[in-house]
């Protein structure tokens, strides 16, 4: 299944910005929102009253694919019924895990990316398709840690949960900025790594930079500055190897006004453009 | 050690701080402990974020460090079961009472039943039109449904007097018995303090009551209530969702 969002900037429906959609319709080509945050009552009214005008993604953070507890059915069938209600163009979760022992961390937490992870992950993944009854995919996270146990690359094993479950890669430009330079591994080298049929999404988001012990830096994701130098380049490098793809801007924390976001998509929309009349 | 265990071990981290078995992270000139306080972090921000966001006059009212160290205890006790973190948020009010005034614990109760408006399923609310369709067909048995995110709320306190400026100028007021009426319009939650005769004729209607027989006990309770003000008023405010 190809998604129908269109293969241009985007960007995520954020509490702050409700009343501005509700009342202005801001020119945006798509919009992604957290099925999560959308359970019931006036924000469902909301997302009614958006979703004629707008193709939607569905990006939710519940799922706890990596987990290796089972998955939550009721969960699952918020899922399906979020599907079945708003009809969105795109599903989207993420590697990693969240939920253990009757407790969920809300956070995305790392995974080893092992044999056994594989397995789990890609059983968790066709489960969930064969639930919702349509593909979905799954984008890659930002990490602070690497575990010893792990056998594979965190690209590779990306393209490996693709290729073994069917899913599309949600690329996530920053998280690859993020985890390459806290890891001390290539950022070019990871992205050139996942294949561009494979590539059914992209993000784009601001993250800090702190210091750590031993004069080191480290950058945490935290969704609440713009898109930085660097990750801009390493995006123009991307759609120049993989081609334009729907891509988003994510801005989850001290959420600027909506000019702000519009502006950054209208950065990444001038990039995708200029790969396109490359291409022409 | 099995992708099991090391969540297990993991968790236990991150929500008491205790590490029972080594994880086997790569260090790469930075402790596992400096990695690991990442995800600690994230977590309990995340979640204090939520509660702060569910319940902001009790934070203007607590303070934010009294605030944070209740949020802390109560991840720790009740760490969120799903990613419903509604659900996990709303029993927090309890642990207010454990600490605070009986004041501070009202008001976090008072947020709890804004935001419970707001969840509630959204069926279309009950329009005057429908209700001259229905008019003429014994109008003294019809029945007034209250519409789901319609609320009737009782209060030791009068929330209307001070409730938007709380947050600016956070102080404890004096008690008094009110009741108020909870309901939507767009994205908020608004109430308003209802008059004796006007609560007993909404109770009554919410527990099943025909409309003659809630019109009767709110005149009894108030010689003066005006059945078609309060009719016209609740149906223009979309306080009903139909009519049986």
């Amino acid at each position: 299944m190809i998604s129908s969002i269109p293969h241009t900037a985007g960007i995520g429906l954020r509490v702050p910005h409700y009343s501005h959609f509700l009342k202005e319709r801001p020119s945006v080509t798509w919009i992604e929102v957290c099925p999560e945050n959308h359970r019931i009552g006036v924000r469902q009214k909301l997302l009614d009253d958006l979703r004629s005008d707008y193709p939607l993604s569905a990006h939710g953070v519940g799922l706890s694919l990596g987990g290796a507890d089972p998955l939550s059915q009721e969960h699952l069938q918020f899922l399906k019924d979020f599907c079945l209600r708003f009809e969105p163009d795109l599903v989207s979760e993420h590697v990693a895990w969240a939920r253990h022992g009757g407790a969920f961390l809300n956070d995305l937490l790392p995974l080893p990316y092992t044999e056994e992870t594989l397995v789990i992950i890609v059983n968790h993944i066709h489960q969930t398709q064969e639930f919702l009854g349509r593909r979905i995919v799954v984008e890659n996270p930002s990490s602070y840690l690497c575990f010893e146990t792990s056998t594979m690359t965190e690209a590779d094993f990306m393209v490996a949960v693709a290729n073994k479950s069917g899913c599309g890669i949600l690329l996530d430009v920053n998280n690859v900025y993020v985890t390459a330079h806290n890891h001390g591994i290539d950022a070019d080298t990871y992205i050139q790594t996942i294949p561009s049929h494979l590539i059914e999404e992209i993000h784009l988001a601001g993250h800090q930079r702190v210091n750590a012990p031993n004069n080191q830096t480290l950058l945490i994701d935290h969704h609440g500055a713009p898109v930085c130098e660097a990750v801009w380049k390493l995006f123009e490098r991307t759609i120049s190897l993989k081609g334009p793809k729907p891509t988003l801007i994510e801005w989850d924390t001290d959420v600027p006004s909506i000019d702000v976001l519009l502006n950054e998509a209208h950065l990444a929309q001038r990039i995708l453009e200029k790969k396109d009349q490359q291409a022409a | 050690m099995t992708l099991k265990k090391l969540q297990e071990n993991f968790s236990k981290v991150i929500l008491h701080g205790t590490m029972t078995e080594p994880l086997a992270i790569i260090e790469n000139g930075l402790d596992h402990e400096a990695r690991l306080s990442v995800y600690q972090r994230n977590t309990y921000r995340t979640l204090t974020d939520f509660l702060e966001a569910s319940y902001p006059k009790t934070h203007a009212l607590l303070g934010k460090e009294t605030f944070q160290k209740l949020a802390h205890e109560y991840i720790n006790e009740n760490p969120p079961l799903t990613a419903d973190l509604d659900a996990f948020s709303f029993p927090f009010s309890d642990l207010v009472k454990t600490i605070s005034s009986s004041f501070v614990h009202a008001v976090a109760d008072f947020e709890n039943a804004l935001r419970s408006c707001l969840l509630q399923p959204m069926p279309p609310r009950l329009t005057p039109k429908m209700v001259e369709l229905r008019a003429t067909e014994n109008p003294e048995h019809l029945r007034f449904i209250l519409h789901p995110t319609t609320h009737l709320y009782a209060s030791s306190f009068p929330f209307q007097n001070f409730w938007h400026t709380l947050e600016d100028n956070p102080q404890e007021y004096g008690p008094k018995q009110t009741f108020f009426l909870l309901y939507v319009v767009g994205l908020n939650t608004l109430f308003k303090p209802l008059h004796p005769g006007d609560w007993v004729f909404f109770k009554s209607l919410e527990s099943g009551l025909s409309i003659q027989e809630s019109f009767e006990k709110a005149l009894k309770k108030d010689a003066t209530f005006d059945l078609p003000k309060k009719l016209t008023y609740a149906i223009r405010y979309g306080i009903f969702e139909k009519i049986l």
